[in-house]
């Protein structure tokens, strides 16, 4: 295994970790119901 | 009675009676449907049905069947020649919102220090509120020209005012929660209770936007009335006192135009004056005392004094729950926990209010409404004859809305935009893209190669990463031009005409011309398809339109169709194009029909919408939503599908014992994959590799191509026969959406529904390319 080898496998672990990331942000943030009083659930929540 | 159906095109009649019941004969009583209302039929849509109305200055559509619930009388032709010329004389300003006028100088009782003044800004559909909150937040939402738009609400602080929190809200017309958009502004105000509300007018149809200016000011909470358009009235000759309106209502008035950056500081300011020293209206009481011989103002205030301790031990604002008990709102009448005495004694006053009226409890207080707004505008409004946008929309709509025109037009417009973006434009930069891609994985396979790179690590680079997420990125250039003409339909306001013509068709199937929006937003992306659903008013509309929304083709199955068509059938590719996205259309007619039948038996609700006059898009907002759709692919591309990539190369290069294998066959990939093999036999995929794309497909349906061309290393069209590549093709347009679409069905529906709709599009596509597969291979495709 080279320098070349550890750089590659270095950007795709940061890349792959980066993508896991955006989904899992991505997937938490949900539609408002207006009720936020009894909800509290929704993206709006999260700023 | 002569009732609405029976008009002639062009007769204006005077509105005698509305019939119907419950939320819906109160939701055409707040689009001013009110017995004195004088109405012009316009034109019938092109199959007779429904009609389009003007009323209080605006167009309306009602469905034939609506219609006959109306009474009508014939109206004096010159009514409107014997009006009187008003001039207004020149008023003083009241100065409200703005310091030292309403209190002394750094007086009144203002908000504790540090406190974040909460703004609601709400306001009729297609008023602007998003433009507006664009403006104020310096964000960049998606507007359209469309009631409707928003269906959600979007937070921001207003620009230069940490301290500030602005929440622009669905489009509503009054506070009579009619659909579930409007439930979420209504109880926003209520539940939420911001310091203060932004109502947006629009000044082009003041009369229907004041009725829920007058419901907003019985909240009681303070509020800054923004009169959006201004430029529109005072180029088409029309003017308005601002001074007298603001005296009138008792709040501050603010001329803007939200789109041409005009007024906005000075409504920033009145708006967080008020907020901060919560100067509330100075009335909310607009009946009049000897009108119609009082019996409402009476009425109103009976029941109030009744329900004021009621109304305070839920903390709700008098006036209002007082209206909402007159108009028997059920929502709010079991909040107030009335005793049965109380509830008899609201009820006696108001049948007594009803007789002395001569109309009924939601006719009183609509009219009571509409009477205050007649005046107000008769006295501070100078209108223009007719505005030189509805002047061109009348034109532009006798072709396009026209009886033998519209349907043709319609056929025509959506065939160009399909030929554009798949044989010309969106082609072309494909075609640019592609090679991009091509000399970028070129390069990057040389560069690996004189590094010495590991052959693990160069097989992942090159045959997983670039495979997979590059034929996925050349699809960009398509994707994005179907966007950029869907864009332009919804900001010219076609999509609103196209509502109103499809309406008799759709209701053969068991919808509602509305329906066609989440449809036609469908053929986009299903995400935002299922979410504009909030705009239908009924539950029933809702769910069926929600589940035939995966039956039109949405812009990510595009990279498969584009893929396949090119290798397997390039000289009918144009044709195959349009026979998958019909056979989409023809697969959810069936299933609407079956829907109608078993799940969702009745009729869809009425069609009564408004029409917004035609605009021409902005160039900004159309670049914007161009942006925001590449962004989200190549945030997609660059997340999913390079996650889906990465896996799907692991697991289809190693063996159970995590050894590289020689013949992906013996993989773990293959593994997996060959259980599910024995039930996609009958229809022709039964080869690992097409389900472990169909499985990664549900991640992200681009991911289908990627897969494929990585476990067939690249060479899918001589590995492949084309009856095959046909059933992949109908599997991939009907079964179950990606997991973004399903979590939105969740959101709306329920995990219950979510679940329900991928075990369903799964057993529809399973039943169609069976169909499909037998039909070719009778026809001799092998």
């Amino acid at each position: 295994m080279n320098i070349a080898d550890i750089v590659i496998l270095a950007v795709i672990g940061l890349a792959v970790a980066l993508a896991v990331r955006y989904i899992v942000k991505s997937s938490k943030k949900g539609g408002c119901c207006g009720d936020c009083g009894s909800c509290g659930g929704c993206s709006r929540h999260q700023q | 009675m002569e009732t609405l159906k029976n008009i002639k095109i062009g007769e204006t009649v005077r509105v005698e009676s509305v019939g119907g019941e419950g939320a819906l004969r109160q939701h055409f009583l707040d689009m001013g449907l009110i017995p004195g209302a004088e109405v012009t039929l316009v034109k019938y849509a092109p199959m007779g049905d429904p009609m389009e109305l003007r009323l209080h200055g605006y167009e309306l559509t009602l469905r034939l069947a609506d219609a006959e619930q109306i009474g009508v009388c014939p109206v004096a032709s010159k009514k409107e020649a014997v009006k009187k010329e008003h001039r207004h004389k020149k008023s003083e300003h009241p100065g409200l919102g703005e310091g030292g006028r309403f209190h002394a100088k750094d007086d009144g009782v203002p908000l504790e220090k540090g406190t974040v003044m909460r703004f609601a800004l709400v306001g009729n559909q297609n008023s602007g509120k998003t433009t507006l909150f664009n403006r104020l937040t310096g964000s960049k939402q998606h507007v359209g020209n469309f009631p409707g738009v928003t269906v959600d609400r979007k937070d921001g602080a207003i620009k230069g005012h940490p301290d500030t929190l602005i929440t622009d809200l669905p489009g509503i017309y009054s506070m009579s929660p009619y659909s579930s958009e409007e439930i979420v502004s209504r109880n926003f105000v209520l539940n939420e209770k911001p310091h203060a509300i932004i109502n947006i007018v629009d000044v082009t149809n003041i009369e229907r936007n004041l009725y829920l200016t007058m419901q907003l000011l019985e909240m009681n909470i303070p509020m800054v009335v923004a009169l959006n358009m201004m430029d529109e009235l005072t180029s088409n000759g029309g003017t308005i006192d601002i001074n007298q309106m603001e005296r009138r209502l008792g709040v501050p008035v603010v001329p803007i135009s939200a789109a041409k950056n005009k007024g906005i500081e000075e409504l920033v300011e009145h708006a967080i004056h008020i907020a901060y020293y919560q100067e509330r209206p100075l009335r909310y009481d607009f009946c009049a005392k000897n009108e119609n011989g009082g019996a409402v103002h009476r009425c109103l205030h009976g029941i109030s004094h009744l329900i004021e301790d009621h109304a305070e031990s839920v903390d709700l604002p008098i006036r209002f729950v007082t209206s909402k008990v007159i108009e028997n709102d059920k929502l709010v009448i079991d909040k107030l926990g009335l005793d049965q005495n109380e509830l008899e004694t609201v009820e006696h006053i108001v049948s007594q209010m009803e007789k002395e009226r001569g109309l009924d409890r939601s006719s009183a207080i609509a009219d009571m409404r509409f009477s205050f707004i007649h005046r107000l505008c008769d006295d501070t409004v100078k209108k223009p004859a007719e505005s030189r946008e509805h002047i061109r929309s009348r034109r532009i709509d006798r072709f396009l809305t026209g009886k033998y025109t519209a349907i043709p037009a319609f056929i025509l417009i959506m065939g160009l935009v399909f030929f554009l973006t798949f044989n010309v434009i969106g082609a072309f930069l494909q075609g640019l893209f592609e090679t991009g891609v091509d000399k970028l994985t070129e390069h990057t396979d040389k560069a690996l190669t004189n590094a010495h790179v590991n052959e693990v690590i160069h097989d992942l680079v090159i045959d997983g990463i670039f495979a997979g997420v590059g034929s996925v990125l050349s699809f960009l250039p398509i994707i994005v031009t179907l966007f950029f003409f869907l864009s332009l339909l919804e900001d010219s306001g076609y999509i609103a005409r196209v509502a109103f013509f499809m309406d008799k068709i759709l209701r053969k199937v068991g919808l509602s011309g509305r329906s066609i929006v989440p449809l036609l937003i469908g053929f986009g992306c299903s995400v935002p398809a299922v979410m504009s659903t909030r705009t239908l008013p009924s539950e029933r509309d809702r769910k069926m339109t929600i589940l035939l929304t995966p039956f039109m083709s949405c812009t990510a199955k595009l990279p498969i169709y584009a893929f396949f068509v090119n290798a397997f059938f390039p000289k009918r590719g144009g044709l195959i194009m349009i026979g998958l996205y019909l056979l989409g259309i023809v697969s959810g007619i069936i299933a609407a029909y079956i829907f109608k039948g078993t799940l969702f038996r009745g009729e869809a609700v009425p069609f009564v919408m408004e029409l917004p006059n035609y605009r021409l898009p902005s160039a900004g907002n159309v670049l914007q939503l161009l942006w925001e759709k590449a962004k989200d692919f190549l945030q997609r591309a660059f997340s999913v599908i390079l996650i889906a990539t990465i896996a799907v190369w692991f697991l289809q290069s190693f063996d159970l014992k995590l050894n590289m294998v020689e013949d992906a066959g013996d993989s773990i990939l293959a593994k997996i994959a060959g259980i599910f093999a024995p039930i996609m036999k009958p229809v022709g995929l039964g080869d690992w590799r097409i389900l472990v794309a169909l499985i990664s497909g549900f991640m992200a349906k681009e991911s289908v191509v990627s897969t494929l061309k990585i476990l067939y290393s690249g060479d899918v069209a001589s590995a492949m026969s084309s009856l095959t590549a046909a059933c992949l093709l109908v599997f991939s347009l009907l079964y179950t959406p990606c997991v973004a679409a399903i979590a939105a069905v969740k959101r709306e529906l329920g995990k219950k529904w979510a679940l329900a709709e991928v075990v369903w599009q799964c057993a529809v596509a399973w039943l169609a390319t069976l169909v499909i597969r037998a039909i070719l291979l009778l026809i001799g495709v092998g």
